[in-house]
């Protein structure tokens, strides 16, 4: 029996951790304990900048990457990151999961990278959070120092935000001393990173939550592996969007509960239809330079992104005529 | 055999390279990528050269370039250059100078000044052996002249050299800031309390060895009037800038402490072109010794997160958090063994080595202690900091007995240091004890 | 020539760390007074770092200022000593002859695919790649070359010379 090596560039903590647990805990009963994977937490091998070139070299036979840093080596990923307008995490994970496990330009562009697909994750959905200003129309964009954060930086920045470059850990303080006002962050990773502490009001932005996070295997790898092994592994795909997103979507109610309850409460703002049309306009410049980057890859992006917004509506379909799975009877 | 045993050999082979005067960096790195080149060919049991060497240039690329090639680290340049330029701005001088004349008739007073001087250029220097080769280049001779004894003259700018890393900025809380994702605007503030607590351990401990012996540091009869005092005050004010771009960027929040850096370099640059001391041309020859310093701390960083790739992937690391896991050691018997450990280490080690391969094992088992990971930090740099002035490997003696051209034996340095030493262990003590010497600055913020 | 080369690449280096502190410091100026950064000051940053950390270790690498532990050594007779050294530079090319392949690899890689940052102006990942191959380049020669005169001090018996001839 070979033990593989699974990297993880994040700590082992959070829900999301939890759900890589549990999947490889699945696949490892699965396979009756051949598929046993060795985690490494923590960035220990490599950081997430190198995840792509790690794994597709075997430095690792499997691991996390984050599709946010790759826009233009794998835009296929990072289409799962694009501010488009459904927010839920659920739905999202099961569009991109589909494409990345069966649009035909996409398995292609996988096998050059030398990668198997295995699983995708996503944050839960965009708020903004505030510490003193508040942010309760789009103009208050206006002016605001915000942090950069990912794809939502250009959005802010576009509709007049004054952007502050710096590191996540530094958010926390950088709220305390007020070099920012805002920041973009998810209610379940704010709590669990202390940063609710900070924060005054929140701004749900109805943008969709970012999905460029997944689990890939070093084809050379995956390939070598009986049948029945990638038989265990894919079948796990859809069942780790269930479990992870059921766990998230109530670790994000309860850190909105315990915010909105604490002694001085949080307060949410809800943006006015016009202002959710704004940010949607201004978030087009971010996918106008996807699509170059896409098409730069040999992808018809055009295609790609409507057969993604296409399964986005299908599984928004599924979710509001059957519910969530764990809400069925 | 059992990979992890694997890595102990390894483990092994590293250290008797050490010892055979390999230099560092490649020792780890050279082990590295001959343990991970063999345990990836041979992992499947079948024998795979070219899957280990794409996997291996691929994991020493990643461990190299993206240490180099990150913006938070490009405060370590952007401070060691503050060093040399402050340096040839002249502001350093100054700040001694004002200690000096503030200090002189005090028993003992030029040593406490020339700590005093380490300790305000601490404010303003990311690094301790800077601060030991610029402090020593200018208090040393001053008090060997005054007939100062010669352990006095070098141990109390060696000792005073460490401040440079307690006292923000600082290079090593950059590094433990970055490995352990806190908060480096904290560890800052952390540090400054503990700073001034060990600057002011070292002034005791020169007036405790003064009282007892009188003749080690002569008074001079010169008596220097009020207004030379105040004057050479006013003619800091530099310093005192810097300082306040540091600390008071960073705790007024406006600016990250990679800005402060970038705006401290360029305010002495232009203070020491303004003055006529340095000009446009000199930039160049200043910071070359700063390219040379950050080159090869980078590179033995490089080497040591290669290596401790390598320990993750043979699961050594893990087994021995599980070890210490199930040993149920209490958290006071666990920071025993740290100090222990770092001590040990640093009497041969150097800081930054000591960090990258000590830190990813260490903070999990930290964290399941439930002890605060920014006054951990503040421990840790302490313990490294002693560890520039321990036997047999004391890089802060070394370099100060270099800039005063081995005008005195570095045994003799070492023998004046177990004075400052013992009163390390006093203040590493405390703040081990009282963890709010280090929490007050950062809680104070809000 | 080889002297030369390192020199320029010292001045190299020392005035990215000056461009390094003028971008950051528009960078700032920006933000305060006219809410707005410089575009992809970040990315402008890192790539710099590579030319300000990685080019002068080939002349770190002449002037033998990596950082040894001298508590056993100085206890060698001299004629060990001398074979030390010449081991010393070999196993330093274990990982230097490594890392510039690696890099000749990821710099062709990043090239060839036109590989991108994620950012404002979409600026090319190969030039920091191209940089990193030149400073491995030249430490990898540089340490041959030590190699090859501690090699030969050692087979002749005589002390090990300078190697750094203008003290640079
Ligand atoms: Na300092
Ligand atoms: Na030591």
């Amino acid at each position: 029996e070979t033990r593989l090596i699974h990297a993880e560039p994040g700590p082992n903590r959070g829900v999301r951790a939890e759900a890589t647990e549990w999947w490889i805990g699945e696949a490892a009963r699965r396979s009756g304990g051949e598929l046993a994977f060795d985690i490494h937490w923590g960035g220990a091998l490599f950081g997430a900048n190198a995840a792509l070139t790690s794994i597709s070299n075997g430095v690792a036979d499997s691991g996390l990457i984050v599709g946010s840093y790759l826009e233009s080596e794998f835009p296929e990923l990072y289409m799962g990151d694009l501010p488009l307008s459904e927010r839920d995490p659920w739905v999202t994970m099961h569009a991109m999961n589909e494409i990345l496990s069966s649009y035909p330009a996409v398995q292609t562009a996988l096998a050059d990278k030398n990668l198997a697909y295995l699983g995708i994750y996503a944050t839960s959905p965009l708020q903004i959070g505030c510490r003193n200003d508040a942010l309760t129309t789009v103009d208050d964009v206006k002016g605001m120092k915000m942090r950069y954060g990912g794809v939502y930086g250009p959005v802010f920045s576009a509709l007049g935000g004054n952007m502050v470059e710096m590191s996540i850990y530094d958010t926390f303080q950088g709220m305390e001393t007020g070099l920012i006002d805002c920041t973009p962050t998810y209610a379940y990773f704010a709590v669990a990173t202390k940063l609710d502490e900070m924060l005054d009001s929140l701004t749900p932005i109805k943008l969709s939550p970012a999905s460029s996070v997944a689990t890939f295997m070093n084809r050379d790898v995956f390939e070598d592996l009986s049948p029945e092994h990638r038989k265990v592994l894919e079948g796990l795909r859809a069942e780790v969007i269930d479990h992870f997103a059921e766990r998230l979507s109530k670790a994000d109610a309860d850190a909105i509960k315990k915010m909105t309850t604490r002694e001085k409460p949080v307060v949410i703002y809800d943006l006015s239809a016009e202002d959710d049309a704004r940010i949607l306009e201004a978030a087009q410049p971010v996918i106008t330079q996807w699509k170059a980057s896409a098409t730069a890859k040999g992808f018809d992006a055009e295609a790609l992104l409507a057969e993604y917004k296409r399964l986005l509506d299908k599984w928004a379909k599924i979710r509001d005529t059957q519910g969530y799975p764990w809400e069925r009877g | 055999m059992e990979l992890w045993i694997y890595g102990i050999i390894a483990f092994g082979v590293m250290l008797s390279l050490l010892a055979l005067r390999v230099p560092i960096s490649f020792a780890l790195g050279g082990v590295a990528v001959t343990a991970i080149f063999l345990l990836f060919a041979w992992r499947t049991g079948n024998f795979m050269p070219e899957r280990a060497i794409r996997a291996t240039l691929s994991l020493i690329f990643a461990s190299t370039y993206d240490l180099v090639h990150s913006y938070d680290l490009s405060m370590i340049p952007l401070f060691i250059a503050l060093g040399h330029v402050a340096h040839r701005a002249g502001i350093t001088t100054e700040i001694y100078e004002t200690a000096r004349v503030w200090l002189v008739r005090l028993p003992g007073g030029v040593a406490i000044a020339s700590v005093a001087g380490c300790g305000g250029f601490s404010a303003i220097s990311g690094s301790s052996i800077a601060c030991a080769s610029t402090m020593g280049r200018i208090c040393t001779p001053e008090m060997l002249r005054l007939n100062y004894d010669p352990r006095l003259a070098t141990a109390s700018v060696a000792a005073g050299g460490t401040l440079g890393s307690l006292i923000p900025p600082s290079v090593l809380f950059i590094i433990y800031g970055i490995f352990t994702e806190t908060s480096i605007n904290q560890l800052f503030l952390a540090g400054i309390l503990p700073g001034l607590l060990s600057m002011a351990g070292y002034a005791a401990a020169i007036m405790i060895w003064v009282r007892r012996d009188p003749s080690i540091a002569p008074v001079p009869a010169e008596t220097i009037p009020l207004r030379e005092k105040l004057v050479a005050a006013a003619r800091s004010w530099p310093a005192v800038v810097m300082f306040a771009i540091v600390v008071g960027g960073i705790y007024g929040g406006i600016f990250t402490a990679t800005e402060a850096a970038a705006l401290t370099l360029l305010f002495a640059t232009l203070v020491g072109l303004g003055r006529g001391r340095m000009r446009l041309a000199d930039i160049v020859p200043t910071m070359r010794e700063t390219a040379k310093t950050t080159a090869a701390i980078f590179f033995i960083a490089a080497c040591a997160k290669t290596f401790v790739a390598f320990i993750s992937l043979t699961g050594l690391s893990n087994q021995m958090v599980t070890a210490v896991g199930a040993a149920e050691f209490g958290p006071w018997a666990f920071l025993a063994a740290v100090v222990v450990i770092y001590l040990v280490l640093g009497m041969f080690l150097d800081p930054v080595g000591i960090m990258v391969l000590t830190l990813p094992l260490m903070i999990p088992m930290v964290e399941s202690y439930g002890m605060d990971l920014i006054w951990f930090g503040v421990v840790i740099v302490k313990l490294l900091e002693i560890g520039l002035i321990t036997p047999p490997v004391g890089l802060n003696v070394f370099v100060l007995a270099a800039v005063i051209e081995d005008k005195v034996q570095i045994g003799r340095i070492f023998a004046g240091i177990t004075r400052f030493l013992a009163m390390d262990l006093v203040v590493l003590a405390l703040l081990i004890a009282i963890p709010s010497i280090s929490l007050i600055v950062p809680l104070t913020m809000r | 020539m080889m002297t030369r080369i390192e020199t320029l690449m010292n001045t190299i280096a020392t005035l990215s760390v000056v461009a390094l502190c003028l971008l950051i410091t528009a960078n700032v100026a920006g933000r305060i007074f006219f809410g707005a950064g410089v575009p992809d000051a970040m990315v402008l940053v890192r790539e710099l770092m590579v030319p300000a950390i990685l080019f002068p270790l080939a002349s770190a690498t002449a002037a033998r200022a990596h950082v040894a532990i001298e508590v056993v050594a100085q206890f060698f007779p001299p004629a060990l000593a001398r074979w030390m050294a010449v081991l010393a530079a070999l196993i330093g090319l274990v990982i230097v002859l490594p890392l510039l392949w690696a890099g000749w690899r990821e710099f062709t890689d990043a090239f060839g695919s036109g590989a991108l940052f994620t950012g404002d102006l979409g600026l090319p990942k190969w030039p920091g790649r191209a940089l990193f191959v030149i400073a491995l380049t030249m430490f990898a020669l540089r340490l041959m070359h030590v190699a090859a005169i501690d090699l030969a001090a050692a087979l002749r018996g005589q002390d090990t010379p300078r190697t750094d001839p203008q003290g640079n």
